[in-house]
């Protein structure tokens, strides 16, 4: 409950209302800060972001990262060692 | 190939368990920055595209040695000497003759194109008089009834046969097969 302040009018009881309701948002999900009337939102601390970080970067399988880079170095060995011409850009590009 | 032999034996595919494969990536870079992407390739100029692609290749062939134990590697490694010795041969290029170019490009073209200089990206326009190593080059075209049209080399050809060795191998190495 908000007490008025008679000094200095109803103005300011609507301000520290309004502050008030916006605190609840920031502190609720973080210290459990009690209302009833906003709903609960997950709470993101900077060690639980980093904790699901490496919690999702644990899940990527180990052995499929081994095989995507097995590929592209095949693809660029090939790519890097071989020197076909099929002309398709000469006469496009810039012949020095 | 490799995932239909896979799949009739009924064992996972897989690909060749190639180490270092950080190498060839970053083997690649040069040649990446000189030949394929166009932000750069127009900003450097002949004599460094040259060194670019030549030391590609030499970090390319690097790679291959703790490799050279998986099948197809072999004919890669053959592959890419070959392209190598007749790049470094003929100013860091792929030679390619006037008269193989003819059959890529339409005759206007390949006028305004004069001797000894690129020809496409990695390819040199020389007569094959003045080519060394000119079995190496590329001089090897699709047959003619094809829409589509490609010059290529010997050393292509064994790269092509090496990657598709080692992909279609891939699933036999461990047994006693290879």
């Amino acid at each position: 409950m908000i007490k008025p302040i008679p000094a200095y009018g109803g103005d300011f009881v609507l301000v520290g209302s309004l502050l008030k309701a916006n605190l609840q948002t920031v502190l609720q999900p973080i210290q459990g800060y009690p209302s009833h009337t906003l709903p609960l939102r997950k709470e993101y601390t900077m060690n639980k972001i980093f904790a699901r970080f490496v919690f999702l970067t644990q899940k990527v399988n180990r052995q499929h990262v081994q095989i995507a880079f097995a590929a592209l170095a095949l693809v660029l060995m090939v790519l890097g060692a071989g020197a076909p011409e099929d002309g398709g850009h000469v006469g496009i590009g810039r012949i020095r | 190939m490799g995932w239909f032999v896979a799949s009739w034996e009924k064992r996972p595919w897989q690909l060749p368990p190639l180490k270092y494969a950080w190498l060839a990536v970053i083997a690649f870079i040069p040649q990446w920055m000189a030949i394929y992407l166009p932000a750069t390739r127009y900003r450097i100029n002949d004599g460094w595209a040259a060194a670019c692609v030549i030391s590609s290749q030499l970090l390319l062939l690097l790679f291959c040695w703790p490799n050279r134990r998986i099948p197809g590697i072999i004919l890669l490694v053959i592959g890419l000497s070959a392209n190598l010795l007749v790049i470094s041969a003929n100013q860091g290029f792929m030679p390619i003759s006037p008269e193989i170019a003819g059959k890529l490009v339409s005759p206007e073209i390949l006028q305004t194109i004069p001797l000894g200089s690129r020809f496409g990206w990695k390819d040199i326009l020389l007569l094959p008089e003045t080519t060394h190593l000119v079995f190496l080059s590329d001089r090897i075209l699709l047959p003619d009834w094809l829409s589509y049209q490609v010059a290529f080399s010997f050393g292509d050809i064994m790269l092509a046969a090496g990657a598709y060795w080692a992909m279609a191998a891939a699933p036999l190495i461990g047994k006693k097969v290879i």
